[in-house]
């Protein structure tokens, strides 16, 4: 904890609206514009410091919205050891910012050690189902809550995979009591790189497991074998995005909904705009973002 | 068909090695050839540690250039890893690097900024610390004095340089327009970076009172760090010096000797 004067906050729900992300460069403009959203999405990992301007206003926001904590480098499927000294900083994030939501990714990213500060494909396997699923009862029993895991954007996959991934995702939070944090995005854009159909994905994901949605921009690489699509976050939602957001809506009904957008940001006012669009779909599932 | 733990292990080294082929990891190659599938991977990393290091060293990249950067930034993580989660932790030798890298070596000034950036991140995220009052100071008995050490706030770092590191900084700040002109042999700086209300303040302090610092940082009691003081300028004052940074909150708290 950064300073003994923190107080353990007492959880705020989120509401079944759209939110932002807690990014430094609008720190300024959000303190004093406040904006009016379901929720605010805080990147664990950047609020590890002992003090200073994070830390003052993630105090701040937690006294005026609803917060979920997001995770990028807590390695769930590593095969190294669980980083203790890591989950016991996260133990205490939690216990001062009191969020509504704890989520991390179905990914790894790190060995012997070493973090390649990215988000990594597992193979679907049973030994990787039951290696994660083992990870997550750990982690929520350390943590004395439900987690959420969200689905990797990803580039490649593995031969000896026996699962497809909503297979996967789904048995692990069935098994593990976890809920899904679902990326629209992520989906389009593994659908796209990998090709499979980002509509069966969608309706092969039970309903009630779906807490949370992502959604985000992606960029198009072409390459001399075709468009691949990275998982960017620095641009606007793209339109085959919302069409299966609102199809992910109709089944999963209104949950709350985060714009990502970590690089190239626009001002808080237009992101806030952004995430507008999708307050619109939680409203009424058959609309089309404009 | 590996084990998890093997195709993690095979990953990992393809992902660092270019020499090594991606098919080892068992990753599929359909349209895409799995190395291609697998460089995707190896750029993202190289992108986001890259984009740490710009974030944390915004006037090293404006003195050399985008496209030197890049490249220093690519040494880097080739042989500094990442061991923790927590970007902010990550860059910490990029100082040491430069000062060997003979890409660089026409700006021998470069290290010392690094470093000057590097005191500003940690800075940024230190704890918030109480603060020492003179009152309390006065109930010792002016007796111990000598022997007590005292305990720097930890939002300070302490940069000295024989270049005009604080100059050359200022003059590439990115709200900076003017034209500088910056003699390198106009003598050194020596630094104090401290965080005040959540804003970073670099401030330019007396050699003597710098090496005075520096000596109780390092643990030294009041009296061996006044030796140090006075060896650096003979016009050192002591009482002065050290009120002021109680009550600019450089210090924050000290213990005797025997304690």
């Amino acid at each position: 904890m950064p300073d003994s004067s923190k107080q353990s906050a007492s959880c705020r729900p989120i509401p079944p609206k759209s939110g932002i992300g807690l990014r430094a460069d609008h720190y300024s403009a959000l303190l004093a514009e406040q904006p009016s959203v379901g929720f605010l999405e805080v990147h664990s990992e950047n609020f590890l410091g002992a003090g200073g301007r994070p830390i003052t206003v993630l105090e701040w926001a937690r006294d005026h919205y609803p917060l979920s904590l997001h995770g990028v480098g807590l390695s769930l499927g590593t095969t190294d050891r669980l980083n203790w000294d890591h989950l016991q900083k996260l133990r205490s994030l939690i216990g001062w910012v009191g969020p509504a939501y704890v989520s991390e990714h179905v990914c790894w990213s790190s060995k012997d050690g070493r973090y390649f500060n990215d988000l990594l494909p597992l193979p679907y396997t049973e030994e990787a189902l039951a290696h994660v699923r083992d990870r997550i009862l750990w982690v929520q029993d350390y943590l004395g809550r439900r987690i959420l895991i969200e689905n990797i954007a990803s580039y490649l996959e593995f031969e000896h995979s026996t699962l497809p991934e909503w297979e996967f995702i789904s048995a692990l939070a069935k098994e593990s009591d976890c809920r899904l944090l679902l990326d629209v995005n992520n989906v389009h854009v593994s659908a796209m790189n990998l090709g499979f159909d980002a509509r069966r994905y969608i309706n092969s994901i039970p309903p009630h497991l779906v807490q949370e949605i992502h959604l985000a921009g992606h960029s198009v690489n072409h390459t001399p074998w075709g468009d691949i699509l990275i998982d960017s976050h620095d641009c606007p939602v793209a339109p085959p995005v919302w069409q299966i957001y609102s199809l992910a809506v109709g089944r999963f009904g209104p949950v709350p909904t985060l714009i990502e957008w970590d690089s190239n940001l626009p001002s808080l006012g237009e992101l806030v705009h952004e995430a507008q669009k999708a307050d619109r779909i939680l409203e009424a599932p058959g609309a089309v973002a404009a | 068909m590996p084990s998890l733990r093997e195709l993690q292990q095979q990953f990992a080294a393809s992902l660092l090695d270019v020499g090594i082929p991606a098919d080892a990891a068992d990753i599929r190659s359909d349209r895409l050839p799995a190395s291609a599938r697998l460089r995707i991977y190896r750029n993202n990393m190289f992108v986001s540690l890259t984009n740490a290091l710009a974030a944390c060293y915004p006037v090293v990249r404006r003195l050399v250039g985008e496209d030197c950067f890049k490249e220093q930034a690519r040494q880097y993580i080739r042989s500094h890893e990442l061991r923790s989660p927590n970007l902010h932790q990550y860059g910490g030798g990029f100082a040491d690097f430069l000062s060997t890298s003979p890409d660089v070596r026409t700006l021998p000034y470069l290290a010392d900024v690094a470093q000057l950036e590097w005191a500003c991140q940690q800075v940024y995220h230190a704890p918030t610390a109480t603060h020492l009052s003179l009152e309390e100071l006065a109930t010792v008995d002016t007796g111990q004095y000598h022997a007590l050490r005292f305990h720097l706030n930890p939002s300070t770092r302490l940069v000295a340089s024989s270049y005009p590191i604080f100059q050359i900084w200022r003059a590439n700040q990115s709200d900076q327009q003017d034209d500088y002109t910056i003699s390198l042999d106009g003598g050194g700086d020596w630094l104090l970076v401290m965080r005040r209300d959540d804003d970073i303040e670099i401030k330019s302090i007396k050699p003597a009172d710098w090496c005075f610092l520096r000596a109780l940082a390092d643990g030294a009691t009041l009296h061996a760090a006044f030796t140090r003081g006075i060896a650096a300028d003979l016009s050192f004052d002591l009482a002065k010096c050290l009120r002021e940074h109680i009550l600019g909150r450089t210090l924050i708290g000290f213990s005797s000797a025997a304690a």
